[in-house]
């Protein structure tokens, strides 16, 4: 068989453009995909900074409540007891005190009573020294730096005229700050409270090592000078060049050229079953030629003989005319095997089923046989069963089945020097013989249109290579079998069964 | 004989068994006879005193043991660390609750708060905690805050126990940050005892963290000693025989309170107000207030101060009210003032104001002003041994001189060391918080 080059050569070409073609597309899903989840992420990192804002404000705002509140509570009769009261027993509140106009802080007293009032009068003093003008009646919130630490400062005016206001301890409500925070990140961000200097002051996690972060928001004006910045991670965290994806696309582009692999393959294959069958048709055409031409020289040579009085004697004649006889036969079965096939190939073959006894039909079809077989050198015995065995089939059919497989056995194993026909009590109609056998792997193949083991026209037997083709439509035609089997002590056997008898 | 020893013991038991702890309260000045008619300084110690208390008898804890997991604590660190909680849990009761809370990057609960009842599970929870991660040592004690107020009011002691090895670097991470956290604890009757681990954690936060609060400080500088220091911590916290102790002093005409000696309170229109979280049974917590004193006539008795201690009883969580009065006379006589000298309030004065000068001697050096520093650790050694000529011979003033001499020997530059800092830091905390160690 000669070697065709191109055939590789082109599925390596298809296979290679398939993974390019694969390697390109992974790359858009990839991109794609992380332009997606990084829109998503944007739009929740906003939702996380909301949640954080409104946490962050809502804590700032219970603090702010108790200290109105506690600050409420005494502004009947502002004390000094009372004032000092408020920062000893308030959590969320650290220094409370009093203001009179033109007199300036009288609580704490002058210097402070503790030394955490004398450092409460250090940091406010610039507010105590500008004085309250015009204080609202509710409370007036001021937040207030002391370097970059912040804390607020509220106060309003009391029954006497006096202000009276309270510091709030922001420990109290950077506490409730982590949980506030973890809550706003979930799984998908890692979210850190900065201060102006951009030092963090609170982080819900391992910051990731991809500084800088992905969004930055500023978290006043519940939090001046305070920002918020976010790292997506996790489910987030898809970057065209993140692992994940590159999996994801590896994956897909995987997917892609398996399928142009698969669909190379099977063109290929296809291809491949396209050319064996012309491959097939063409010797079939070959080979019908030769069948038809070699009984038709003899034919025409013995005719010629005997139009020319060439033949010496009488007995000449007679061997001329029987050559003829003979050889026109064959034409006749081939030329039959031909139209039949050409029925059975377009499904216009009409079966004629009536119940006979298979002993009759295979025995008449086997001793219709019985010269040729006989005339190839080969012993011809026929066997049937004692009880009858009855099946509703097509008489003709049943016949051209025996036949055809009479005739594979005289074409190639007439070597054997016998032909077994045998009818068992099951019905099973079993012609063997005892020639070269057919190779395992030929057993299905023999019933292949077209197919012969030998496939040239060098082969020492010729044949069309449809008879047991035809001989198995006929045979699943009529609801049979026909199967070819390996015959105990060399041989061929080819059993042809019918469902159940009546 | 020996019966009726045992009926004795057995009885006093009972009654140690049934009755409430006794707080008491002495007003003792550091001279019962003044010097007539000459104005002066005078001072005045306020000690606290409780009993006792029966083990069956012990209020119930609510305990937050907050453990820092940080990277820097890997090794054999966490794994004393976790033996250490185990072994704080082994000694509570099934009337206790406990919570766990361990942080790194961020704080998580690992046993959130409940009654100590299956410690087998709880132990094989803690004991699956590992070292990694920063150090939010802010999230984690607000965490264990908030692991206690799931059962506010449920226990009568309401404990933080807080471990760390390291500077906290996530969070408010100031001493001044989380002594107002210790405070604001304080306000909710939460004390925060530390435990320093090794030679790189804050000690300045720490202490003041347990100073607001009024929690032990502990330096601890090998992870061996951690069980045993949880240990004794433990049994502070099981001791506890007065909470929300509301220390008032007023003066007599006469004395003005000018200065409390190693412990921060009010003093607003001539009365000493301090508060207290905690007071533990068998043990004494004082205050020192020196006064402004105006002559007085000879043969005349004053009363110098007064305090009164209310505080709210464990067992029946009731307020109750104790009272204490100290007087004094005047003589011109010398010998008989030199000889009414109070040898314990002349001794604490001394170890108090040796304390203070330390921590200010620890802010001079830290800034590197050794020499300066150097100077307030021999006024401290000067100090004591002073007062050894007032009162006598006297084994804690020697000790301190001598602990005075060699911190004094390490102020310069080469052997100022984190080591030698912490144990002058948690030194001088102990000592004005009257902790036992």
């Amino acid at each position: 068989m000669k070697r065709r080059w191109h055939i590789p050569v082109a599925v390596a070409t298809l296979l290679a453009s398939s993974l390019v073609f694969a390697w390109v597309v992974a790359g858009m899903i990839a991109g794609d995909l992380a332009a997606m989840s990084a829109q998503a992420a944007r739009k929740d990192a906003a939702l996380a900074e909301r949640r954080v804002s409104l946490g962050l404000a809502a804590c700032v705002e219970r603090a702010k409540h108790a200290a109105e509140t506690a600050v409420a509570s005494v502004l009947s009769n502002p004390t000094d007891a009372a004032l000092a009261e408020i920062s000893r027993r308030e959590p969320f509140v650290r220094n409370a005190f009093r203001w009179v106009a033109g007199r300036g802080v009288v609580f704490p007293v002058e210097r402070g009573a503790t030394q955490e009032e004398r450092r409460f009068l250090g940091r406010y003093v610039t507010l105590f020294e500008e004085g309250f003008r015009e204080p609202a009646k509710d409370f007036t919130w001021m937040s207030w730096f002391e370097g970059d630490r912040l804390s607020f400062v509220g106060w309003r005016r009391a029954e006497d005229g006096s202000i009276v206001g309270a510091e709030l301890e922001t420990v109290a409500f950077l506490a409730e700050f982590p949980s506030v925070l973890a809550d706003a990140a979930g799984d998908g961000f890692v979210i850190e409270v900065r201060d102006g200097s951009g030092k963090a002051l609170f982080k819900t996690g391992a910051t990731p090592e991809k500084a800088p972060p992905d969004e930055v928001f500023p978290l006043s004006p519940v939090l001046p000078h305070r920002t918020l910045a976010l790292w997506r991670v996790g489910a987030y965290d898809i970057a065209a060049d993140g692992i994940g994806v590159q999996l994801l696309a590896a994956s897909v582009g995987c997917v892609i050229f398996l399928l142009f692999a698969a669909g190379v393959v099977v063109l290929f294959t296809e291809a491949r079953r396209e050319r064996r069958e012309s491959e097939r048709k063409t010797s079939f055409v070959s080979n019908v030629s030769h069948e038809l031409k070699t009984p038709l020289t003899s034919i025409r040579l013995c005719a010629e003989m005997l139009s020319e009085g060439r033949a010496k004697d009488d007995a000449a004649k007679a061997r001329y005319l029987g050559v003829i006889t003979k050889e026109s036969e064959r034409l006749t079965r081939l030329v039959d095997n031909v139209l039949d096939f050409g029925r059975l190939e377009q499904n216009r073959r009409k079966y004629d089923f009536v119940d006979v006894d298979l002993r009759d039909v295979v025995r008449d079809a086997a001793e219709s046989q019985r010269s040729r077989v006989e005339s190839a050198g080969m012993v011809l015995a026929v066997e049937t069963a004692a009880e009858p065995a009855v099946r509703r089939i097509d008489r003709d059919a049943v016949s051209q089945i025996v036949l055809n497989l009479i005739d594979n056995a005289v074409k190639y194993a007439a070597e054997g020097r016998r032909l077994d026909v045998k009818v068992d009590s099951q019905g099973a109609v079993t012609v063997a013989d005892r020639g070269p056998g057919v190779p395992r792997r030929d057993r299905e193949r023999v019933f292949d249109r077209f197919y012969r083991c030998d496939d040239s026209l060098a082969a020492k037997s010729s044949g069309s290579g449809l008879g047991l083709s035809i001989a198995r439509r006929l045979a699943e035609g009529m609801g049979g079998t026909l199967v070819c089997a390996e015959r105990d002590g060399g041989g061929a056997e080819f059993v042809l069964t019918f469902g159940g008898g009546k | 004989m020996k019966k009726s020893i045992f009926a004795l013991a057995a009885f006093a038991a009972a009654m140690v068994g049934t009755a409430s702890a006794e707080v008491s309260c002495r007003v003792e000045p550091d001279y019962s006879v003044r010097l007539a008619d000459k104005a002066g300084e005078a001072y005045v110690k306020v000690t606290l005193a409780a009993d006792k208390v029966a083990a069956a008898n012990r209020p119930s804890v609510n305990l937050a043991i907050v453990l820092d997991r940080s990277g820097s604590m890997g090794g054999d660190k966490i794994v004393k660390a976790r033996e250490a909680a185990c072994e704080a849990i082994r000694r509570l009761d099934p009337k206790d609750i406990v919570s766990v809370v361990a942080y790194d990057n961020r704080s998580e609960v690992i046993v959130p708060a409940q009654y100590v009842s299956e410690k087998e599970s709880l132990i094989a929870r803690i004991n699956s905690i590992q070292a990694c991660g920063g150090t939010a040592l802010f999230d984690g004690v607000s965490a264990g805050a908030a692991e206690l107020r799931k059962f506010r009011g449920k226990c009568e002691i309401s404990r933080i126990l807080l471990l760390s090895d390291g500077q906290a670097n996530i969070g408010p991470s100031s001493a001044e940050e989380l002594g107002r956290y210790g405070a604001l604890l304080m306000k909710e009757g939460v004390a925060v005892s530390t435990v320093g681990l090794g030679v790189d954690y804050n000690e300045d936060l720490m202490t003041r963290l347990s100073q607001k609060s009024d929690g032990n400080s502990y330096f601890v500088e090998k992870s061996d000693d951690l069980p045993r220091v949880f240990a004794s911590e433990l049994g502070d916290v099981l001791s506890v025989a007065a909470t929300k102790v509301a220390l008032k002093v007023s003066f007599g005409v006469g004395f003005t309170p000018v200065e409390l000696i190693g412990r921060d309170g009010r003093i607003l229109d001539g009365i000493v107000s301090i508060d207290l979280n905690q007071l533990y049974g068998g043990q004494e917590k004082y205050v020192i207030v020196k006064c402004d004193a105006a002559p007085g006539s000879v043969g005349s008795a004053r009363e110098i101060a007064k305090a009164e201690v209310a505080y709210v009883d464990p067992k029946d969580e009731r307020q109750k009210t104790v009272t204490g009065v100290g007087t004094v006379t005047y003589s011109a006589d010398a010998t008989a003032v030199a000889a009414s000298v109070n040898k314990s309030v002349v001794r604490e004065r001394a170890l108090n104001e040796n304390a203070v000068r330390t921590e200010e001697a620890l802010r001079l050096a830290d800034r590197g002003e050794f020499k300066a520093a150097e100077a307030l650790m021999q006024r401290n050694y000067t100090n004591s041994m002073e007062m050894q000529k007032v009162i006598g011979r006297d084994a804690a003033l020697e000790a301190d001189a001598e602990a005075q001499m060699n911190f004094s020997g390490s102020m310069n530059a080469s052997s100022y060391d984190r080591r030698g800092r912490k144990r002058m830091k948690t030194r001088s905390f102990q000592l004005m918080n009257q902790q036992s160690k």
